[in-house]
C-alpha cells in the first residue's frame, strides 16, 4: 500500500518525493472543514484529512510559520510520524542554505524509507522537471496567477477563465510544481545529493526566502515569456506573508495586478462582488469578449 | 505607588541627594508633555531605582540621536531579541537598538501619531502584528537615527515580522538576513550540544549559526575599522552575562515573594533591558545594580504587594504597557513571566568559543522550538515561582498567537489544575479595558477561592 501523503510546500522536491512508493492527496478532494480565526484555512483543511482519514502522512516546510506550528498541533493529535517538517532555509546565501536544505533532505529520505519501508540504492537517480524554454501558445491571451495554497480544483479554475477566454498562464501558486531551467544536462543520483539541494534550493525562488527579490524577477520573466496580460495574486484570508506582496507587485508589476482573497469554503462564483472584480479586471486587462 | 506626578515630586530631592545619577535628568512629565501621553495612564513604583528605569527606557531615543552626533556605528538587530546586541557589544564604537521595540510606540503615543495607519499605507496593514509601525518609525525618520548597519533573523520567525522585515528591505532599507533554523529534536545519533535547560540541539546548527555570525562579525568590522577576536568576543559576552544574573536576581527575589517590592509593570520594563541594554550597557548595569540594591535593602521602601494578591504568571509582552497596572488593581501580582526572550534571561555559555556560544544562545530561543517546548518552561517557572494562574496574553495580529495560545493551555491543563485565561491586549486597550478587567477579576477570585 503506498503511503497516502499530503505534499503543502514547493520546497519539498518532487524528483525526491518520487523514489517512494506515495499516494499524492490532492487539493480537489472535497472535505468539511472548520475554519478557525487567525489560523490558515489549509491547517484546518490538512486536519480534516487527517481525522477523515484520508492522509497518512503530512509533508510539510518552515517556510510558513503556521505550517510550523501546526505540524506541533498535529504530531500532538496524530503521532510524530505523522508529519515531516523540512527545515527550508529562508536566507540565500549559496553555501549556509545549501548545507541546511542537504541536511534537511537527508532527514527527508530516512523518514521516508522509514515510512514506506523503501531504502534507495545510492545511485538511484533524482530528476528535476525542466520548465518549458518557449511561451505556450493559445488561442485566448493569457493571465497569470501567483499566491498561495490554491485549493480551489485546478481544473475548474482553468474552466473558469477558459470560459472568459483567458489561459491561465503561468501559474505560479504553491500547488504547482517547481519549473527549473538550464538543467537538463546535470543528472542527479543520492549519491550527489548535496549537488542537487545546492542547486535545487539556488533556483527555489519563493516570497519565503530572504530577500524576496529573485522571486519577482523569475515571475516578471515568466510573465513576459508568456505573454500575461495581467497577475492574479491569490492567498488565503490570514496568511501575512502573501498578504504584504501584494503592495509589491503594485509598486514593480509591469503589468496590472488583482488581489484575490480566497475563501476556502466557499465556491467564489456564488460571490458576486468577487466575480465583478474577476470581470473587471479581466476586462481591464483586454480579453477577447464574446 | 504613584502616578508620573509623585515620580516628578521626588526627582529634584533624590538628584541632590545623590540617590539618582547626575544624568538621571528627566523628569516623566517631559515625556509625556511631548507626547508620550501613556504615562499619565501608568502608576508606578516610586522609588529612585525605579525614576532610573524609566529614565532610561523613556531616553533611549536621545541617547541614539546622541551616539550617531558622537560618530557611533548605531546597529538595529531585529528580531533574534537578546543575541545580536551582546556580539556587537564587543566593538567599541557601535550602539545597538532593537527597531522591533517600535511596537510600543502607539501605546506610549496613545495611537495620536497614527503609526498603524500610516504602516498600512507603507503596505502592511491590520491584521499584522502592531510591530509593522517599525516600518512608519522607519519612514518617517523621527524616533530614532536610521541604523548604518541593519541584522534581521529569518527562517524559524513569525510570519508577520518576517513579512515585515521583508518590506523593510523593499523600502530601501538594506537588511542583513542571517539565518535561524527551527529548533527541531535532534535525530537518534546526531551530534548535539545539551544547554542549560536540558535542550539538545543539533551540533551542525550550532555551527551553522556561527558562521552567519562570522559574517556579521566581519560586517561590522568593515563599518567600524575595528578587528574583532574571541577576547573581546568573550568580554561581552560575560558582561551579558553579568546583567542576566542581575536580571535573575530580580525575577528570583520578586516573583517568588508573597510581598514583592517591585510591581509588574516596572519588572515587565526591567526585563526587557536584556535584549539589548536599552542601548547603554554600562548605564543598563548601573541601573539594575541599583534596583538590587533597594531590593536588598528592605527598609528603603515598602513593598507593593501584600500576602493576599493571587499569583499569576504571565505569558507574552503586551503591547500595552497599562495592561500590567491592570493587573494589579485586579488584586493580582505578577509571578512570573514568559515574554517571548526567555533565551536572553538565560546566561549564554561561557565554556565555548564565544560565536557557538552565541549560536547556543540564538538556538535556545523558544520561539523557534516547538510550542511544547515553550510551554514546558513556562510551566517549570509556574511552579518555580509558586504562581496559582496563568495568562496568555496574545498579540493583536500576530501569527503564532493563534495557535500558542491553544497549545499552551492544552500542555498546561494535562499536566496541573492551575487556571488559564488567555486575553488579547491590543496597543492601547481603551475600549477593551473592562472586558480585561472583568477576565482578570475571575481568574483572581477563583484563585483566592
Amino acid at each position: 500500500m503506498p503511503l497516502r501523503v499530503f505534499a503543502i510546500s514547493k520546497a519539498i522536491p518532487r524528483a525526491l518525493l518520487d523514489l517512494f512508493p506515495l499516494e499524492f492527496v490532492t487539493d480537489t478532494e472535497s472535505i468539511a472543514f472548520q475554519s478557525e480565526a487567525g489560523i490558515c484555512d489549509t491547517v484546518a483543511w490538512v486536519d480534516a484529512l487527517f481525522r477523515f482519514g484520508k492522509i497518512d502522512c503530512a509533508l510539510v516546510s518552515t517556510e510558513c510559520d503556521q505550517m510550523r506550528r501546526a505540524t506541533d498541533v498535529w504530531r500532538a493529535k496524530y503521532g510524530n510520524d505523522a508529519v515531516f517538517l523540512l527545515n527550508v532555509p529562508a536566507v540565500i546565501a549559496d553555501t549556509i542554505a545549501s548545507r541546511l536544505f542537504a541536511w534537511e533532505l537527508e532527514r527527508l529520505i530516512d523518514f521516508l524509507s522509514r515510512r514506506t519501508g523503501t531504502f534507495l540504492e545510492p545511485d538511484t537517480p533524482l530528476r528535476m522537471i525542466s520548465a518549458p524554454n518557449r511561451s505556450s501558445s493559445s488561442f485566448f491571451p493569457n493571465v497569470a496567477i501567483v499566491g498561495g495554497p490554491l485549493f480551489y480544483p485546478a481544473s475548474s479554475l482553468n474552466a473558469f477563465f477558459y470560459e472568459r477566454r483567458f489561459q491561465l498562464a503561468p501559474n505560479l501558486t504553491e500547488m504547482e510544481p517547481l519549473l527549473f531551467s538550464n538543467i537538463s544536462e546535470v543528472s542527479y543520483t543520492l549519491k550527489n545529493l548535496s549537488v542537487f539541494a545546492h542547486d535545487f534550493i539556488c533556483a527555489y525562488h519563493s516570497i519565503f526566502r530572504k530577500p524576496n527579490t529573485a522571486f519577482y524577477q523569475n515571475l516578471f520573466e515568466r510573465v513576459r515569456n508568456e505573454n500575461a496580460r495581467g497577475i492574479i495574486l491569490v492567498r488565503t484570508s490570514w496568511c501575512d506573508q502573501w498578504r504584504t506582496v501584494y503592495s509589491r507587485l503594485h509598486e514593480i508589476s509591469p503589468v496590472p495586478v488583482m488581489e484575490w482573497v480566497m475563501d476556502f469554503y466557499e465556491d467564489f462564483t456564488h460571490n458576486s462582488r468577487l466575480m465583478t472584480r474577476l470581470e473587471a479586471f479581466l476586462e481591464q486587462i483586454g480579453g477577447v469578449h464574446g | 505607588m504613584g502616578n508620573m506626578r509623585d515620580f516628578d515630586a521626588c526627582h529634584d530631592l533624590w538628584q541632590r541627594e545623590g540617590k539618582i545619577p547626575p544624568n538621571v535628568n528627566w523628569k516623566l512629565s517631559q515625556f509625556y508633555e511631548t507626547g508620550d501621553r501613556r504615562l499619565g495612564m501608568l502608576r508606578y513604583h516610586i522609588s529612585p531605582a525605579s525614576l532610573f528605569l524609566w529614565n532610561m527606557l523613556m531616553s533611549e531615543e536621545t541617547r541614539l540621536h546622541d551616539a550617531r552626533k558622537n560618530g557611533r556605528i548605531i546597529v538595529g538587530a531585529m528580531k533574534d531579541l537578546g543575541t545580536i546586541p551582546v556580539l556587537m557589544s564587543a566593538f567599541e564604537n557601535t550602539t545597538t537598538f532593537y527597531p522591533d521595540g517600535a511596537w510600543w510606540l502607539p501605546c506610549f503615543k496613545q495611537r495620536e501619531t497614527n503609526l498603524l495607519d500610516r504602516a498600512a499605507e507603507l503596505g502592511v496593514g491590520e491584521g499584522i502584528c502592531p510591530v509593522r509601525t517599525m516600518l512608519a518609525a522607519f519612514e518617517d525618520g523621527y524616533n530614532w537615527p536610521i541604523p548604518d548597519l541593519l541584522f534581521s533573523s529569518v527562517g524559524a520567525i513569525c510570519d508577520d515580522f518576517s513579512a515585515v522585515v521583508q518590506r523593510l528591505h523593499e523600502l530601501g532599507h538594506t537588511v542583513h538576513f542571517w539565518e535561524i533554523p527551527h529548533g527541531r529534536l535532534a535525530e537518534a545519533g546526531e551530534n548535539v550540544y545539551v544547554n542549560a535547560q536540558g535542550k539538545r540541539i543539533p551540533w551542525r546548527y550550532i555551527e551553522l549559526v556561527a558562521e552567519e555570525f562570522q559574517t556579521i562579525v566581519q560586517i561590522t568590522e568593515t563599518a567600524t575599522h575595528e578587528k574583532m577576536n574571541d577576547a573581546k568576543l568573550a568580554t561581552a559576552i560575560r558582561e551579558a552575562n553579568h546583567i542576566r544574573s542581575l536580571i535573575h536576581t530580580l525575577r528570583m527575589r520578586v516573583y517568588a515573594s508573597e510581598t514583592p517590592l517591585f510591581p509588574a509593570l516596572e519588572m515587565m520594563v526591567m526585563e526587557m533591558f536584556a535584549l539589548h541594554f536599552c542601548s547603554d550597557r554600562i548605564m543598563c548595569r548601573a541601573m539594575l545594580e541599583q534596583m538590587v540594591s533597594e531590593l536588598l535593602d528592605e527598609t528603603q521602601v515598602l513593598p507593593v504587594a501584600n500576602s493576599k494578591r493571587a499569583p499569576i504568571f504571565w505569558v507574552n509582552p503586551t503591547a500595552d504597557l497599562y495592561a500590567m497596572t491592570l493587573l494589579e488593581d485586579c488584586g493580582a501580582r505578577l509571578a512570573g513571566t514568559e515574554f517571548m526572550f526567555m533565551h536572553a534571561l538565560d546566561l549564554i555559555p561561557e565554556d565555548l568559543p564565544p560565536l557557538q556560544a552565541l549560536a547556543v544562545a540564538a538556538l535556545s530561543d523558544l520561539m523557534t522550538q516547538t510550542m511544547d517546548a515553550r510551554a514546558e518552561r513556562i510551566l517549570q517557572d509556574v511552579q518555580r515561582f509558586g504562581a496559582r494562574g496563568i495568562v496568555v496574553s496574545r498579540i493583536p495580529g500576530a501569527s503564532h498567537c493563534a495557535f500558542e495560545s491553544k497549545r499552551i493551555r492544552d500542555y498546561i491543563q494535562q499536566r496541573t489544575s492551575i487556571p488559564l485565561v488567555d486575553l488579547e491586549i491590543e496597543s492601547v486597550c481603551g475600549g477593551t479595558s473592562e472586558t480585561l478587567r472583568t477576565r482578570l477579576e475571575a481568574l483572581v477570585e477563583s484563585i483566592l477561592n
